[in-house]
């Protein structure tokens, strides 16, 4: 244990040192703070930009609106950028031989796995909360007075999702040599989960599904309770996804 | 038994037999020269020994336990220096010594006391800059220190001089012959002066196996070839001297003159027995011939490596 929370301490000085945390914590605030601002001018900036003579209506903007914008940023181009800044995460290291003093310093490679998996939680975690709780704060002024039903139920299920994809880049990192191959082939694997989107049965259940239904979460067209078995599944999915980086990763030359 | 050993040891890769039943046992407290040519198999044998790669088959025992690929708890005795080793950039060296320290489960006191020793140690105490600026030498020197910090009782060196200048080579030397008190060290190299200057113990690597071994005194001593070396004032006096040499039948008695005589240098090596220095000398006498040098040759770490990989 006492190794973990060292080999943590290093990926948290690492991140640091790299600008990964304040990178994120700037885009992530960006997020959180464009999103109720977007929903509140959206409308006007439309109607500015519509040709003389043409005249159009748009609904009034609502904090679901807020909301929407936030799950479509931080779902997309946030998770995106996550993905991109740790598809090196084990890469670098084994390119540059870093984890060779390491290991003969008795370091575990488990240790190094889960003290990686643990800071990428971590920067995860901070990054919604601060695009989350600035949404929140905004929207609770520019939309005073309105409320929305299981918004912390919807931020668990998108970190959840998220949770899924470190894992599952962590997997892929193990046996690659490159970031772009880690990175290729996680969204390789995201890429054929859109695929059986297309079948009504399998949408019900993919860990996508806690990353695109969050907004209809809010606005009442699912429930709490359709998100319990694909939560179930992705949870699954990132334990075997760690193990099996761990296995690998175990027997594998560094 | 020795603190370091290693029985029947084979790596192959692909089709290439790289170590083919390897034997090795290092004694406690030696400086060990693990010798070869690029390519012979010393980084292979090392990172078996450091459980980073998997044997084909054979046994390594480090103080007396069995080295398990994948396993770390072996490391624990041993300290690694790699030939290029390889740090964060972004951590400064006390930085890096303490988490050294902290995975090697020294406590918060030990770890500072350590990190202030050996800094001063390999002349990084007053260093407090990222490693990412640091030179090669730089580097090898903090490599060490973090190779002895938790007092290893085997300290393993790969090639840990052959990308540095003399400066930087003297100063690794110098660093650890000034530990082999404390710890036992095996140095990979093919740098046969560095061996020399500080190995009491050496194994040439070849062909997969070792091919010769034992205390540098031990080696010059069996294969001493008794030769001579003289240096004439002309190409004259070399000529005479060997047409004096042969008619007093050295060359027919031992076949062994050879006539390696260079440019302007005009001198000749003589390979005889020792007796015939006597010979030797009477002749250089009798014909009044006064050489620039005349000396009885010693064998050496090249004259055995080449010989053993010939």
């Amino acid at each position: 244990m006492k190794n973990y929370y060292a080999f943590l301490k290093k990926e948290a000085m690492e991140s640091n040192r790299t600008y990964k945390t304040l990178i994120l914590f700037c885009v992530f605030f960006f997020f959180g703070m464009l999103s109720p601002v977007t929903a509140k001018v959206m409308p006007k900036i439309l109607s500015e930009f519509m040709p003389s003579g043409m005249k159009i209506t748009l609904a009034t903007p609502v904090i679901l609106d807020a909301w929407a914008q936030f799950y479509k940023n931080v779902s997309q181009m946030g998770l995106f950028l996550l993905v991109i800044l740790f598809s090196g995460v084990l890469a670098t290291e084994k390119i540059k031989g870093t984890l060779v003093i390491m290991v003969t310093k008795g370091l575990s490679r488990n240790t190094i796995l889960f003290a990686k998996f643990t800071m990428m939680i971590v920067l995860w975690t901070t990054s919604l909360a601060a695009a989350a709780l600035t949404t929140y704060g905004y929207s609770c002024y520019l939309f005073p007075g309105e409320t929305l039903p299981h918004l912390f139920f919807s931020l668990v299920a998108l970190w959840v999702y998220g949770v899924f994809l470190f894992a599952l880049l962590l997997f892929m990192a193990t046996f690659t040599k490159s970031n772009y191959s880690a990175l290729l082939l996680t969204g390789g694997l995201v890429a054929i989960l859109m695929m059986l989107n297309l079948f009504p049965t399998i949408k019900k259940i993919s860990p996508l599904f806690l990353s695109s239904n969050n907004v209809a979460l809010l606005g009442n067209t699912v429930t709490v309770k359709s998100f319990i078995l694909p939560m179930g599944i992705t949870a699954g999915c990132t334990i075997i996804f760690v193990l099996g980086a761990s296995l690998f990763f175990r027997k594998q030359q560094i | 038994m020795g603190i370091f050993e290693i029985q029947q040891l084979s790596k192959k890769f692909g089709k290439n037999q790289v170590i083919q039943g390897l034997n090795l046992s290092v004694e406690e407290h030696s400086i060990y020269g693990f010798i070869g040519q690029n390519g012979a198999g010393k980084t292979t044998t090392m990172k078996m020994a450091l459980g980073l790669l998997a044997p084909d088959s054979g046994s390594i025992q480090v103080c007396g336990e069995q080295v398990v690929y994948g396993q770390t708890k072996t490391n624990k005795k041993v300290g690694y220096l790699p030939d290029v080793p390889e740090f964060y950039g972004y951590m400064k060296p006390k930085e890096y010594l303490k988490l050294c320290g902290e995975i090697t489960g020294l406590s918060k006191s030990e770890v500072n006391k350590r990190t202030k020793e050996l800094l001063t140690l390999v002349g990084l105490h007053e260093v407090n800059r990222k490693i990412a600026g640091f030179s090669r030498g730089m580097k090898q020197r903090l490599g060490i220190a973090q190779a002895l910090l938790n007092q290893p009782e085997l300290l393993i060196c790969d090639e840990p001089t052959s990308a540095l200048d003399p400066i930087g080579r003297k100063e690794i030397l110098d660093i650890l012959a000034t530990v082999k008190e404390t710890t036992t060290v095996v140095f990979s190299t093919h740098i046969l002066s560095d061996v020399e200057r500080i190995c009491d113990h050496v194994a040439i690597l070849h062909k997969g196996s070792i091919a010769l071994e034992g205390t540098l005194a031990e080696l010059r001593k069996k294969h001493q070839n008794n030769g001579f070396y003289l240096e004439f004032q002309e190409q004259a006096q070399v000529e005479l001297f060997c047409q004096l040499a042969e008619l007093k039948g050295i060359e027919k008695k031992t076949d062994l003159i050879n006539r390696s005589i260079t440019l302007n240098l005009k001198e000749l090596t003589v390979e005889e027995s020792a007796n015939d220095g006597q010979l030797l000398m009477e002749l250089l006498y009798k014909n009044q011939i006064v050489p620039l040098k005349f000396e009885q040759l010693e064998p050496t770490l090249e004259n055995l490596f080449l010989e053993v990989i010939k």
